[in-house]
């Protein structure tokens, strides 16, 4: 099976290549990122993986154009799942919880098994385990190798719209580290670069005006329960963009960990203040159904927001700083369980905490270096996570990163102090 | 009636231009409907290397709007930049991530693409609008007779305190200028090189930016130009970005 994806993904490339060098209308591209990172564990874990993606795109006349993106993942030397959380952390704690809950949940079943089910059974899991964690983006779960079609989509243009149909990437919102209003992606904030993972949906969008939209999406899941939909307007008044969303979110993710449906309204904007000052917001107001419930059962409904000035001085130096409001986080860390460990694993939320202030310095110099210290705060349970970056540009094509995640807090008790410190160095080659 | 001419034409050398009528000739330059050009970008770092870029760049109604796009190196192919209104308001695009953003005022005086030109460089800012301006005198430059204008910053948060310029007295083409710091200090150089005439329009075939204070420069090279082909209104609109 791995021989046969090898071999595919060989010929795909070569197909791809020869095709471009025939057609002036198919633009191929990509990249090859190399990783290896080093834990500071009692066991010293390091690990290494290989990225590759090929992205191509072929414009069908001025009437559309077909792009697909095709992404192999490789771990070289795959990481124990549970190896970045400390012994006795809050994650620690919060999985063993669970173990030990299932496991008095189906002890009484299990016992009555054959051995014959038994064996069936572990099958179901193990392909449940790996087919579920495929769907979380940041997880380490990932199998050892893994081809995955991130990005399949026609576009089609009319004269006053757009539909894009197929796997595609969505980004919402303006916020930095934080984005409340994009219910199509799992934000990691120790990583807010990271690339987002193309979303099946349809998606049209009608234009008005020099830079207004009306957008309507639908990400369809299994079932028609299990789809998301919602509409976005996006406009601008004068210095300053803004848009309103509203969404139904409900997916396979999201039923398989067991979380709500939603209905999520939504607003951002970024602009200026004292004519320089970048400033940016957004702001989500959730209503949970949950089963019996009704949406006008308001009890339950929360809010997410973020809100955060930007600033370029002359000389290069960029500052941003970012505050982050979780209505459905815990200002209590004895409060931290699996329901937030759920909501966090499945995207609802960005952090097990209420609070959170995030800072950003970036700092050019060289001409080919770039320097970035992000710095994560959480003040309700008095932890934090700084992660320095050096980036350096070897070749116009070739760029180097050094990066640590350093996270500061008590190990049993907060949220950033229950995860190991980590030092990972990454070559991208573009091609 | 001959006489009237004559009396026109002397009348005409009397009465040298204002630096209004200079500075609305100039920009006259740029009444082209459309433009669409193929230029080569070489940064020269003052470590002696070379970085090269390469940038489809499309205008319409005079520069009024300005879309950018470049084709190499890969890193950043696909990358855009929309200015409108002169680049009062500056989108950018990043294709890898398919977010479209608007570069703040204080994002502007930044380089671009690690050259020595930044955003505000490449617009086509109304600078009568936020600098005072004078005609300084007359010079030779590269052998051309320029009006040499002088620009002063009207408040501290502009890109400049002042800056200079060199106008070819038969064309009205910017041969030439020099940028100061805040604090006063000499920092950039601008060359306009290989002038000429393609069908109505007066261009330059190689422009040179040079930073004084880095010991660095940027060499724009026109590869290809066409001036007056059909362009559509929505290529200069954020869903022009992402087409």
């Amino acid at each position: 099976m791995k021989n046969l994806r090898t071999i595919l993904f060989v010929v795909i490339t070569a197909t791809a290549f020869y095709c471009k060098a025939e057609d002036q209308y198919l633009k191929l591209g990509g990249y090859l990122e190399s990783k290896m990172s080093y834990f500071a564990f009692e066991d010293e874990i390091t690990t290494a993986n290989a990225l590759f993606r090929i992205e191509g795109n072929y414009d069908v006349s001025d009437k559309g154009k077909i792009e697909a993106h095709l992404l192999y993942f490789y771990d070289m030397q795959p990481v124990d799942p549970f190896s970045g959380f400390r012994e006795g952390s809050v994650y620690d704690r919060i999985i063993d919880k669970y173990y030990q809950e299932s496991l008095d949940g189906i002890s009484p079943v299990l016992d009555d098994l054959t051995q014959d089910e038994l064996d069936l059974l572990n099958r179901i899991l193990d392909i449940y385990s790996s087919g579920y964690f495929d769907h979380i983006s940041y997880s380490s779960f990932f199998p050892k190798e893994t081809l995955v079609m991130d990005r399949a989509f026609i576009k089609f243009f009319f004269s006053s719209s757009d539909l894009i149909f197929g796997k595609q990437q969505i980004a919402w919102g303006t916020g930095y580290v934080f984005n409340p209003t994009d219910i199509w992606n799992i934000k990691d904030p120790t990583d807010p670069n990271s690339p987002k993972i193309g979303v099946l949906a349809a998606n049209l969008d009608f234009f008005f005006g020099e830079n207004s939209s009306f957008n309507i999406i639908a990400a369809p899941g299994s079932n028609f329960d299990n789809m998301k939909y919602g509409f976005r307007l996006k406009s601008t008044a004068g210095r300053y963009e803004y848009s309103f969303s509203a969404v139904r979110d409900k997916s396979d993710d999201a039923t398989l960990l067991n979380l709500p449906e939603r209905v999520q309204l939504g607003s951002d904007f970024s602009g200026e203040i004292f004519s320089g000052i970048g400033f940016f917001g957004e702001a989500a107001l959730s209503s949970p159904r949950y089963p019996g419930m009704e949406f006008s059962d308001t009890d339950s409904a929360y809010a997410q927001f973020c809100t955060g000035f930007d600033y370029t001085f002359k000389n290069g130096l960029y500052v941003l700083c970012e505050y982050y409001y979780n209505g459905l986080g815990e200002n209590d860390h004895k409060n931290y369980d699996l329901t937030a460990f759920t909501r966090l694993t499945g995207g609802v939320m960005s952090g097990l905490a209420e609070n959170y202030v995030s800072a950003v310095i970036s700092y050019p110099f060289l001409n080919d270096y770039n320097c970035t210290l992000i710095g994560l705060i959480n003040p309700d349970d008095m932890s934090c996570a700084v992660i320095p970056e050096l980036e350096y540009a070897f070749h116009q094509n070739i760029l180097v990163k050094l990066n640590s995640n350093i996270y500061m807090g008590s190990s049993s008790r907060t949220e950033f102090g229950g995860l190991v410190n980590k030092i990972s160095f990454c070559v991208t080659g573009y091609f | 009636m001959k006489h009237i001419l004559y009396l026109l034409l002397v009348f005409s050398f009397c009465f040298p231009l204002t630096v209004d009528e200079i500075l609305d000739k100039s920009e006259a330059n740029d009444n082209f409907i459309t433009s669409a050009s193929l230029n080569i970008e070489e940064v020269h770092n003052s470590d002696g290397t070379v970085k090269v870029s390469e940038m489809k760049a499309y205008s319409k109604n005079g520069s009024e709007k300005t879309l950018m796009e470049y084709t190499e190196p890969k890193r950043i192919k696909g990358m855009k930049i929309l200015m409108l209104n002169k680049g009062d308001d500056i989108w950018f695009y990043s294709n890898r991530t398919n977010r479209v953003r608007k570069i703040a005022s204080h994002q502007k005086n930044q380089s671009a693409n690690n050259s020595d030109l930044s955003y505000d460089d490449m617009s086509i800012s109304d600078n009568r609008k936020d600098y005072t301006y004078s005609l300084s005198g007359e010079e030779n430059r590269n052998g051309s007779g320029c009006y040499k204008i002088e620009f002063k910053a009207k408040a501290k948060t502009g890109t400049y305190s002042r800056f200079v310029i060199w106008i070819d007295r038969s064309n009205y083409l910017t041969l030439g200028g020099e940028f100061f710091d805040e604090y006063g200090k000499l920092w950039k150089k601008l060359e306009v090189r290989e002038i000429k005439k393609i069908g109505k329009y007066w261009t330059a075939g190689e422009i040179e930016m040079k930073n004084v204070q880095k010991d660095s420069r940027t060499v724009i090279k026109t590869k290809e130009i066409k001036f007056d082909a059909d362009l559509p209104d929505d290529m200069f609109t954020e869903r022009g970005l992402r087409k």
